[in-house]
This record gives C-alpha cells, sequence and structure tokens, in this order.
C-alpha cells in the first residue's frame, strides 16, 4: 500500500489555534506590564561604621577605648542606598555621655544633643559611600571630676563648638552617627527616612573614655635631630611650676616640642613657654593660660 | 584748580572703592553666599531626582554635585573663622555650579522622559507583534510535527512476527 505524500493534508485545528493565542496573549501582556511596571523593592538605608582598616574591628588606636588627647581615631563611615532613587542624605556628628538620650527607634526621633559636623553627600540608588572618620581629642578640660572635650579635630577640621557634653572622669563617652534625609516637602532634612508609608531610622555610636594625658608617640630620630639644633628653656606649668629643659626648633610646633619632652605628663591644660609667641598664643590659648618667660 | 578738583575725585573714587570692598568683606554677605549656594542646591538635587525617576543616568551629576557640596561645605568652614571674601568666593562657585548641575538635570530629564516614551511605546507596539508571532511560530510548528507523525506511521510496513 501507498501514499501520495504532496497530497497529504492535516486538517487545521482552530481550538488548538486559539488556545495557543490565549496563552500567548497572556505571557506576551504579563511581560509587558512587568517590563513597563517594575516591582517595588525594599526600601532601606545601612549605616555602618568601620575600623581603621575598613573591617569591623581595631575601632581604637591600640585597641584600647581609653582615648588619650591626641590620639587619631581612625574609623570609616559606610551609607548604602537602596532606597531604588537618587538620595540627598547628612550624616550628623554628636557628642554624647552615658546619660543623654541616643536618639529613639521607637519615636524614630534623633537624639536632642546638637551636632558637632554634618557631612552631606547625594548618593544614587544601590550606591555604597566610604568616607573616612578621623578624629582626635585636642583639648579638654576637668571640673570637678566632669571632664569635658573643648578642642576635637575631624578630618583636619578643628571643632570648638557644640562640644557641650561632659563625661565622669571622662568614661563613657560615646560618638552617635544620625542619618538624615533630604524632604522636599519641608525643604529640609528629616531624621531618617519613609518606606511604605512608615517612618524608619538608622543610627551607630561607638563609646570611648578619654583620659587627660598627652600623647607623646611617634616624634622619630629625625624630629629630634631637628628639633635639637636650638635650645631654649620652657616652664611647664598646670601640674605645679615645673622647669623642664628642652630644645626647641623655633620652626617647629609646640606639639613637637612636647612630643621631644617625652616623659613629661601634662594636665587638662599644659602650658609652655615658647619662644614664638604668636605661634603659641595660637596653639596653646585657654582658660587656665598664665605663662612665664623663661629667663 | 582743576588739577586741585581732579585729585579730589579721585580720593572720592578711592573712598568709594574701598567702601565698596569693605562691604564686601562684609559677614552678612558671606552668608548670604552661602545662603543662596544652599537654595541652589536643593533645587539642584530636585532636578536631579526628577531626572532619576525619568530613568536618567544621574551618576556623573551626583558626582559633580558632591563636588559642588566641599565647596560649600569649604566656604562653610572658612565662614566660621574670618576668611569672609574667601568664603563668599567660594560658596559663590557652588552656587555656580549647583546651577550648571539643574540645567544639566533638566536636559537630561527630557531626554530621560523622551527614551522612556519611546521605550513604553516600543513595549506596547511589539507586544501584539510577538503574541502573533508566538502564536503562528508554535501553531505551525505542532501542525508540522502532527504530519510528520501521520506520515511516519504511513511510511510503516506490516511485517509478520515469528
Amino acid at each position: 500500500m501507498s501514499y501520495d505524500n504532496a497530497k497529504m493534508r492535516i486538517p487545521h485545528d482552530p481550538a488548538l489555534f486559539f488556545t495557543i493565542l490565549i496563552v500567548a496573549t497572556m505571557v506576551v501582556a504579563s511581560a509587558t506590564w512587568l517590563y513597563l511596571n517594575p516591582r517595588p523593592t525594599e526600601q532601606f538605608f545601612a549605616l555602618g561604621i568601620l575600623g581603621e582598616n575598613m573591617m569591623a574591628e581595631h575601632y581604637y588606636p591600640g585597641d584600647s577605648p581609653n582615648i588619650k588627647l591626641g590620639d587619631v581615631v581612625k574609623w570609616h563611615v559606610t551609607i548604602y542606598n537602596h532606597m531604588g532613587s537618587v538620595q540627598y542624605i547628612a550624616i550628623r556628628a554628636k557628642l554624647l555621655n552615658q546619660t543623654t538620650p541616643p536618639p529613639d527607634d521607637l519615636n524614630n526621633t534623633a537624639s536632642p544633643v546638637l551636632f558637632f559636623r554634618e557631612i552631606r553627600h547625594v548618593l544614587v540608588d544601590n550606591e555604597t559611600w566610604t568616607f573616612p572618620f578621623y578624629w582626635s581629642a585636642e583639648r579638654a578640660t576637668e571640673s570637678n571630676g566632669a571632664v569635658q572635650i573643648i578642642e576635637l579635630k575631624l578630618n583636619n577640621m578643628t571643632i570648638n563648638e557644640r562640644l557641650d557634653t561632659t563625661a565622669i572622669h571622662g568614661h563613657n563617652f560615646r560618638i552617635v552617627l544620625e542619618l538624615w534625609t533630604y524632604n522636599d516637602s519641608i525643604d529640609g532634612f528629616q531624621f531618617g527616612w519613609r518606606a511604605g508609608g512608615e517612618a524608619r531610622t538608622a543610627w551607630v555610636q561607638i563609646w570611648f573614655n578619654i583620659t587627660l594625658q598627652q600623647n607623646f608617640e611617634g616624634a622619630n630620630v629625625g624630629d629630634q635631630e631637628s628639633i635639637l639644633s636650638e635650645s631654649q628653656n620652657l616652664f611647664v606649668d598646670g601640674l605645679g611650676i615645673q622647669t623642664v629643659q628642652a630644645s626647641v626648633h623655633s620652626s617647629l610646633g609646640v606639639k613637637q616640642a612636647v612630643r621631644f619632652l617625652g616623659t613629661l605628663r601634662c594636665p587638662q591644660e599644659f602650658l609652655l613657654i615658647y619662644r614664638d609667641q604668636e605661634r603659641f598664643r595660637e596653639k596653646c590659648s585657654g582658660p587656665k593660660s598664665t605663662f612665664t618667660e623663661a629667663s | 584748580m582743576m588739577a586741585q578738583k581732579k585729585v579730589l575725585y579721585l580720593a572720592l573714587l578711592l573712598a568709594l572703592a574701598s567702601l565698596a570692598s569693605a562691604c564686601s568683606a562684609d559677614p552678612t554677605s558671606e552668608k548670604e553666599s552661602i545662603s543662596e549656594a544652599e537654595a541652589s542646591s536643593r533645587e539642584a538635587f530636585l532636578k536631579i531626582r526628577e531626572a532619576d525617576s525619568e530613568g536618567g543616568n544621574v551618576s556623573a551629576l551626583a558626582e559633580r554635585f558632591n563636588r559642588a557640596l566641599e565647596l560649600l561645605e569649604e566656604a562653610r568652614a572658612l565662614a566660621n573663622g574670618t576668611s569672609y571674601e574667601q568664603a563668599s568666593a567660594l560658596a559663590q562657585e557652588a552656587s555656580q555650579l549647583f546651577n550648571a548641575i539643574s540645567i544639566d538635570a533638566v536636559e537630561l530629564q527630557k531626554r530621560a522622559a523622551e527614551e522612556a516614551s519611546n521605550r513604553r511605546t516600543f513595549a506596547i507596539l511589539s507586544a501584539p507583534v510577538a503574541i502573533i508571532s508566538i502564536t503562528l511560530i508554535s501553531y505551525f510548528s505542532i501542525m508540522f510535527w502532527r504530519k510528520r507523525s501521520v506520515r511516519r506511521i504511513m511510511e510503516m510496513k506490516v511485517e509478520e512476527v515469528r
């Protein structure tokens, strides 16, 4: 038995055609809808502090939370934007102690303490921004056991305002970093952000103690040689009058001279007589500064 | 007499010039410049956000914005000291940068809106074409497969099983 291959016809199947048409319509329509209306992702920011080596360790010099005056504390702050759009943010740094109220996560309110530094930045969606937060307590006073930092250096910028917080014996200070975002409806920055109709906040803090002892480490042999090129007598006041024989090069700052002294233990306000009076006044003037020229 | 008058006018002009320069060094003018720069920064950011919401790539604009912010921050730091003129100059420079960013952001927004519109139109128009193509290709593939199956059956030979 044989058949004619060319004449063989298979009848059309309208039911099959329409079934395929309906399925294809549904698939293509869904895909088009998803393309035109992408699924909203969860909106959030991530804020963190990393240590010296950009890792969650070594937050303090020598890994000791007891920070001396002049010690440089090296942190790195990271912020990740997952809000689905470009965001204008501000990081507000505040100095708190154990009892001053921190930000409130439940009520989404910031700490009432005034910020001593604000850093603003624009982050595009899905961007992580890391910036150095290198700070040192340069000057501090003690009154009735309460220590107050009166001068802070942050990223080489000297700050001596809005540092009103005191801590008993310098214990349990903390630096709080709060994340604020720009809200055009209030034409200003708001604490935290709004996502899905809810207010959310992000803040971090690190505790430390301040010890009223100057850091004399770091002067190398080269420094000492240059310091030794000219001699001068210095009086050091504050822990009672002491006379210290020191060699100071006239072109060097007071701090380098102090480093050279090495064994000198300073009070919270060390007082030095320096030949260059102008520079001296810039660096060391304070409320208790009374100096006597070395004879 | 004329020479004396000239000298007098010259002295008057010099006095006015020094007065103007003193006024320009006034802390209020530098504060005004900073406020102006801040207002420009807010406007520039809103424009960047509009461009971003249209799907434009705002990375370059954000980078420029952050550079201008650094200048503004520097101006603020100088204003806290006594370098009023320098602070004012930096704030004005920042303001100009923000204004330039605003203009570029508007351009980017227009381009992004146009591209987004084109993408939407393309997606909507290509959907029926895709539906018809998928339907026809699938239908005729199935029909071809059926025909092939029938042909295979027709080509079979009946053999006696021993």
